[in-house]
């Protein structure tokens, strides 16, 4: 089974939710930076 | 990093569907980091991406290439002014820079042990934080996760930083003392 889940730069809004700082970290306006880092 | 909110890694820059790690096909491993704009800005990433290797290394192949992976225009461009000024900076023409720009559409998730790799040696965290985010996008998305990741990591600044912030993450009391301990 491939369970890969692939994220739309565009949306990639955090579901962790449960744990407190997580929840407060998750209702935070953001931006992304992606990069390899070999 | 003060500033930085998540941080995931996966793989992305190819064009080969459903990439994972036995099958990464055209695509790079990367990572992909959330951060709050209002404390850090899209050029501190590159400055530190710049400072952080050599532009002249040669990746051995794509998997494993040295590269920025703008998410839009904007993104683009910084991208572009910072390699032209850091090329001119090291007395060197673009073209000779081996580090990459790829646009990206699209970032694949790493399998679930590839994330928060250093947690993997600890039974009592791992079972925790699966219990709490069974599913691979909730437990990379997550900060908690992170930051123990780093209390296992060798890096002292890690260390204090999660040891600093323990009681905010809502560990088990039992978990969170072992933790203290340096159990």
């Amino acid at each position: 089974m491939n369970s890969s889940i692939h994220l739309p730069v565009e949306n990639d809004k955090s579901d962790a939710t449960v744990l407190p700082l997580d929840k407060r970290l998750s209702e935070i306006a953001f931006e992304t930076a992606t990069f390899g880092l070999g | 990093m003060n500033g930085v909110l998540r941080t995931r890694v996966g793989y992305c820059g190819g064009a080969t569907a459903h990439p994972t790690y036995q099958s990464i096909g055209d695509h790079t491993e990367g990572i992909s980091i959330d951060y709050d704009p209002s404390v850090l800005s899209y050029s501190d990433f590159l400055t530190l991406f710049w400072k952080s290797h050599s532009c002249r290394y040669q990746a051995p192949s794509r998997q494993y290439m040295i590269a920025v992976f703008p998410r839009n225009e904007e993104q683009q461009q910084l991208a572009q002014q910072s390699l032209e000024s850091h090329a001119a900076a090291q007395g060197m023409t673009v073209e000779q820079v081996r580090s990459q720009i790829v646009p990206i559409e699209q970032f694949t998730l790493a399998e679930k042990y590839h994330q928060k790799y250093a947690i993997s040696s600890r039974d009592d965290l791992r079972a925790f934080l699966d219990e709490t985010y069974p599913g691979i996008k909730s437990f990379a998305d997550s900060t908690v996760a992170a930051r123990l990741n780093g209390l296992q990591s060798s890096s002292p600044e890690a260390r204090a930083r999660a040891l600093v912030d323990l009681t905010e993450f809502g560990l088990p009391e039992v978990l969170e003392a072992r933790l203290r301990s340096g159990k």
